[in-house]
């Protein structure tokens, strides 16, 4: 499609871009994904966002080693690696890293940024439960963060700017929604995978750029004709889906199989709810990124998201589960153990459990795996 | 065994996972050295072992004045006067040899290690591998026998490579499983060899960067004979690597210095 | 049989006859057998100072707490559970506030790891059970909850009719007490936080998260009432506070003596009993400060009188987490010829010595949780350093466990930190509390040696 190549052309240039405006002045920001850092604030106090999250590589991982011992989660440790290697132009350009508090894994990269890169980081909480105590508290990060970025930039946030940035992020979030809902659709217009390349690029992209390609997108997605295919459809989720680390989506996919939608903080919780921009901006802020979020794995009542993963596959009459999670990232791990049963019981489709450590000699033994389990759904599928 | 204060030739015994060695200095000089495969008696090894190499230097026992062991079977050893571990004996092996030497790599056959040395053969710092035989001779020997290689080819024959495969596991058994496929896609014999030492390499030069590397860097233990792992771990630190002529010997032969101090 | 192994455990001759029913009950449910009484003498009179009566009377809590778990649903009409890190105030009050003949109030992981596992050392077959029950090998799942769910599923102690856990010093407590929740039914009342505070906070803390913390305190206490059917008591919450006051200045003050003393007067494994008191709450209030101030008389002598496990002038280290798990390590270390002088989280730091107890709990788990390891990476550091600092000494041996994700992050910076501030060598050891099948002494031991040779040289430098 020719508004996807126009997407990824913005993308190859785009450090080129981030470095002139650094230049220029503008405040690059990064943030620790998990989706709790509302790219909202940064815009209103005219600083540029930058997610990290980069991953699939063996090698930051190895260079973490030097940094944090191996018992941490993978994806936490490569950005470790990737800040320390310096050979990711965008890891190495930041004037600001906020790392919103989730658990120790996350926590870890804002320890290591600090003592090993000697960076600016700024850290909230992010409470592990929703009661209306825990919403003023991640309200009260908000308000710190909020402080933390006027200060840094010295402009300060008015409501006009930040109800300006909250509109153009609902715009971005409500185009990916529309296209990753057209997979609802008996043949999918488009691979999981080419969706989720389109996700990623909004963690980095200029935002009126990737507005502007998504409309394209969709468009064009709209018009294009059916194409007669029919494979077994296939619910992604799991702890981290990192940009760059595909193997799971191209090998699923590859096999014949589709993948209809990604329960991933750096998949569909990143753009399905909107913010409310009534009332209390900040209040609204809050509300979108904390309360009414889908939570991750290390949320209580865990069965909070495990019934909302059960709802998510009968709406998109999936054929299977394929539940992706990286080393370490214990609050998944043991998920995983009572969801395979739910799924079991309460959907009767199969779930594949596959764990990564971003090592080159899984992908052998993975492909097995994932063709397997897609004869599997398919002989469901006919039974 | 009484110490003899009056003899200043010393010994010391290595006993080692894979082989034993002994090194029987006097005032500076090295007399003799003798290694042997450990096989499945410590005690036996290293008395076998030092009969050999006393017998090379033409003495016996009673003229030895201190003996030092070190090795994984260094509490072994009945006749050794004292126990010293291997990592300190390296250090001081290597900066008898070396004295330029700031860091020593030594892989041996169960475990590797990454040494700091102070300019008075002291250690600075070090780092051990864990339980783990990934970036260990026993890893290579594995590796060797997957490919139906003779554990000296090995070094040679990476060095023809023109692609190394990457190998990035950390464990014997899945990198023997990576083998498999990897030949299975058609990679040659020279391109798995070198991706298996860089494996190794990269794993040590990794786990060596709480220590860090100053130069000289001298390699040490059996491994340190195979030319492609003192390639790899080259460009995996990025500085020039030393490798002592006998490298096998470093750990009893700064044993044997270290059993001389004890005499003076 | 356990006649002896009793009687090293402090127990007098009546009470062993007066107790034997519930004890055999207890042991023949634990599986416990003339051999383990042996290895369990054994490891007692080989690792522990168990020639001191304070130290066997500390023993003698656990084990008798052992046999209240195992016969928890027997005895008691409910059952309350927590576990470490839970900071013990809270916990102790809740517990204060019951009747003792109704309501059982355990720390299970904790009384199985100081019984089955640092006097027997047969602690596998619950981690095995954990493993096979959703907290699988090689995931690096912490061995005390493995236990915990391990002796649960296995039937050796009963199921609780409430958990109350602490569900943010460390991320595992509340992911296996999900579990808990989502397979076995057991209601749980949660403790949360946030570890979130910035480089450069401490020792100041934010006070939206004493605030927070407090709300789910009283969530918590509220859900105890709920389903414990009673209710919190002042006098309780009172009781509480001042007995662990007063119990914490005194180990404070046996620590100080411990470390700044030349030969040094006891071994390290002898505190763990002691020590892991800060975190669990026993009835036995009054039993448990007799028993310290005992022990801290008796190393008062030692000292006044010159004794000592080691030689005068050996060079002293500091260590962290040795104290929790299996003592053949750290008296590994000690036998090396180190003496360790002082161990994190045995001793406070001066800041948080002059606050506390005289703070409100709450305050206090806004800036770390139970026994002060405060939750922030930067203070767990900083609290290393002023430990080496405190205690002047020669070297620190970093041990961590490996599957504690509060403990792996600060590792390499305090190794750092320690370095350039203080010029002492640091060693990095890696091992586990809670599980001895990949770790054992024997494994550590040449990195230790050669660790001990380079802090003697670094003590013989600086006297030159």
């Amino acid at each position: 499609m020719e508004s996807m190549k126009r997407l990824s052309d913005h993308l190859a240039t785009r450090v080129k871009e981030l470095t002139r405006l650094r230049e220029g002045g503008t405040k690059l920001i990064g943030y620790a994904p998990g989706g709790y850092m509302p790219e909202e604030l940064v815009y209103a106090c005219g600083a540029v966002p930058v997610g990290l999250i980069r991953g699939g590589d063996p090698e930051p991982v190895g260079e973490s080693a030097a940094y944090v011992p191996r018992f941490m989660d993978t994806f936490c440790r490569a950005q470790i690696g990737y800040r320390m290697l310096g050979e990711e132009p965008l890891y190495q350009m930041l004037d600001l890293l906020i790392v919103p508090v989730t658990d120790h894994n996350i926590k870890t990269i804002a320890d290591c940024f600090n003592f090993f890169a000697h960076d600016d980081v700024f850290r909230f909480g992010v409470p592990h439960q929703k009661d209306e105590h825990a919403f003023e508290y991640y309200l009260a990060g908000l308000h710190a963060l909020r402080e933390k970025l006027e200060g840094f930039t010295g402009n300060k946030i008015d409501d006009a700017h930040l109800r300006e940035a909250i509109t153009l992020c609902n715009r971005m979030r409500e185009l990916l929604k529309e296209i990753s809902l057209l997979r609802k659709s008996e043949q999918p217009p488009l691979a999981g995978y080419e969706f989720v390349k389109l996700n990623h690029a909004s963690f980095i992209a200029d935002k009126a750029v990737l507005i502007d390609a998504l409309e394209s997108v969709l468009q064009e997605l709209k018009e294009k004709p059916p194409s007669g295919a029919y494979g077994p459809r296939v619910l992604l989720t799991g702890s981290t889906l990192a940009m760059g680390d595909y193997k799971v989506l191209e090998m699923t996919e590859a096999a014949g199989a589709y993948i209809v939608i990604e329960e991933f903080a750096e998949g569909m919780r990143h753009y399905w709810e909107n913010v409310q921009p009534d009332g209390d901006l900040m209040e609204a802020l809050a509300d979108r990124y904390f309360r009414r979020r889908q939570p991750p794995a290390w949320f209580r009542p865990s069965r909070e998201r495990l019934d909302y993963l059960i709802e998510l596959a009968r709406d998109f009459n999936v054929d299977g589960i394929i539940w992706y999670q990286l080393l370490y990232r214990s609050s998944y791990d043991i998920q995983s153990f009572y969801f395979e049963k739910m799924v079991k019981e309460q959907l009767g489709i199969p779930m594949l459990k596959v764990q990564s450590d971003y090592d080159v000699s899984e992908k052998g033994p993975l492909r097995t795996r994932i063709e397997t389990f897609i004869e599997i759904m398919k002989a469901g599928r006919r039974g | 065994m009484r110490v003899n204060i009056k003899n200043t030739i010393t010994a010391g015994v290595d006993v080692g996972a894979a082989t034993a060695k002994t090194v029987i200095v006097t005032d500076g000089k090295i007399l003799s050295h003798a290694v042997i495969p450990t096989g499945d008696s410590v005690a036996r090894a290293a008395e076998k072992v030092t009969a050999a190499a006393l017998e090379e230097a033409g003495l016996s026992m009673p003229d030895l004045g201190f003996v030092i062991s070190t090795g994984y079977g260094r509490n072994g050893v009945a006749f050794a006067n004292k126990a010293v571990t291997e990592i300190i004996c390296h250090a001081k092996g290597v900066n008898f040899l070396i004295p330029a030497a700031r860091t020593v790599i030594d892989i041996g056959g169960q475990d590797s290690k990454v040494i700091g040395v102070r300019e008075d053969g002291n250690v600075s710092d070090f780092v051990m591998n864990d339980k783990c035989a990934a970036g260990t001779g026993r890893f290579l020997e594995v590796m060797a026998d997957v490919l139906g290689l003779d554990i000296e080819e090995m070094g040679p024959v990476s060095l023809t490579s023109k692609e190394p495969c990457l190998i990035s596991s950390t464990c014997t058994i899945f990198a023997e499983t990576e083998m498999v496929s990897l030949r299975a896609e058609g990679r040659t014999r020279e391109d798995l060899v070198a991706g298996i030492h860089r494996a190794v390499a990269s794993r040590v030069a990794v786990m060596g960067r709480t220590v860090g590397y100053r130069e000289q860097v001298v390699f040490t233990g059996g491994v340190a004979k195979n030319i492609g792992v003192k390639n790899a771990l080259e460009s995996g630190i990025g500085l020039p690597i030393l490798i002592p002529e006998e490298p096998q010997i470093i750990g009893a032969l700064g044993a044997a210095l270290l059993a001389r101090n004890e005499l003076s | 049989m356990y006649t002896e192994l009793l009687k090293l455990c402090g127990f007098e001759p009546d009470e062993i006859k007066r107790e034997r029913p519930r004890v055999d009950r207890a042991f023949a449910k634990l599986g416990l057998d003339e051999e383990d009484f042996r290895r369990g003498e054994w490891r007692l009179k080989e690792y522990l100072d168990i020639e001191l009566l304070g130290l066997r009377k500390f023993l003698g809590i656990w084990m008798r707490e052992l046999v209240n778990l195992v016969l928890a649903r027997e005895e008691h009409d409910k059952i309350v559970y927590s576990d470490f890190p839970m900071e013990l105030r809270p916990l102790m009050s809740m517990m204060l506030s019951t009747d003792e003949k109704e309501v059982y109030f355990g720390v299970p992981g904790q009384i199985i790891n100081m019984t089955m596992g640092q006097i027997f050392d047969k602690i596998t077959p619950y981690i095995e059970v954990g493993e096979e029950s959703g907290m699988p090998p090689g995931a690096a799942h912490c061995a005390l909850y493995q236990t915990r769910l391990g002796a649960m599923v296995k039937g050796v102690i009963p199921f609780p009719d409430l958990s109350v856990i602490a569900s943010y010093h460390c991320d595992q407590p509340a992911e296996a007490e999900e579990l808990l929740h989502e397979v076995y039914g057991v209601p749980v009342a949660y403790l949360d936080s946030c570890s979130d505070p910035n480089w450069g906070d401490w020792p100041k803390f934010n006070d939206s998260r004493v605030r927070y913390c407090s709300s789910q305190a009283s969530r918590m206490f509220r859900m105890f009432e709920e389903i414990i059917g009673c209710q919190m008591t002042e006098e309780a919450i009172r009781t509480a506070n001042r007995s662990n006051a007063i119990f914490r200045l005194t180990f404070q003050a046996l620590i100080e003596l411990i470390g700044h003393a030349d030969p040094q007067p006891i071994s390290q494994a002898s505190l763990a009993h002691a020590f892991f008191l800060n975190s669990m709450p026993t009835r036995d209030i009054e039993g448990k400060q007799q028993a310290l101030e005992i022990l801290a008389e008796e190393v008062k002598q030692r000292v006044e009188r010159g004794e000592g496990i080691l030689e005068k002038g050996a060079p002293g280290v500091f260590c962290t987490a040795t104290i929790s798990v299996d003592p053949s390590i750290t008296r590994m270390i000690e036998r090396t010829g180190l003496a360790i002088r002082i161990q994190i989280p045995n001793w406070l730091s001066p800041w948080v010595l002059t606050k506390h107890p005289y703070r409100e709990w709450s305050d206090m788990i806004g800036v770390g949780p139970c026994l002060d390891i405060p939750h922030s990476c930067e203070a767990h550091c900083l609290i290393n350093l002023e430990n080496c600092k405190a205690f002047n000494v020669d070297g620190a041996i970093n041990f961590y466990p490996y599957s504690c994700r509060e403990w792996v992050p600060t590792v390499i910076i305090t190794k750092r930190m320690i370095e350039k501030e203080l010029g002492i060598p640091v060693l990095v050891l890696e091992g586990d509390c809670y599980d001895t099948r990949n770790y054992s002494a024997g494994q550590l031991r040449t990195r230790v040696e050669t660790f001990a040779e380079l802090v003697k040289a670094h003590k013989a430098a600086k006297a030159a």
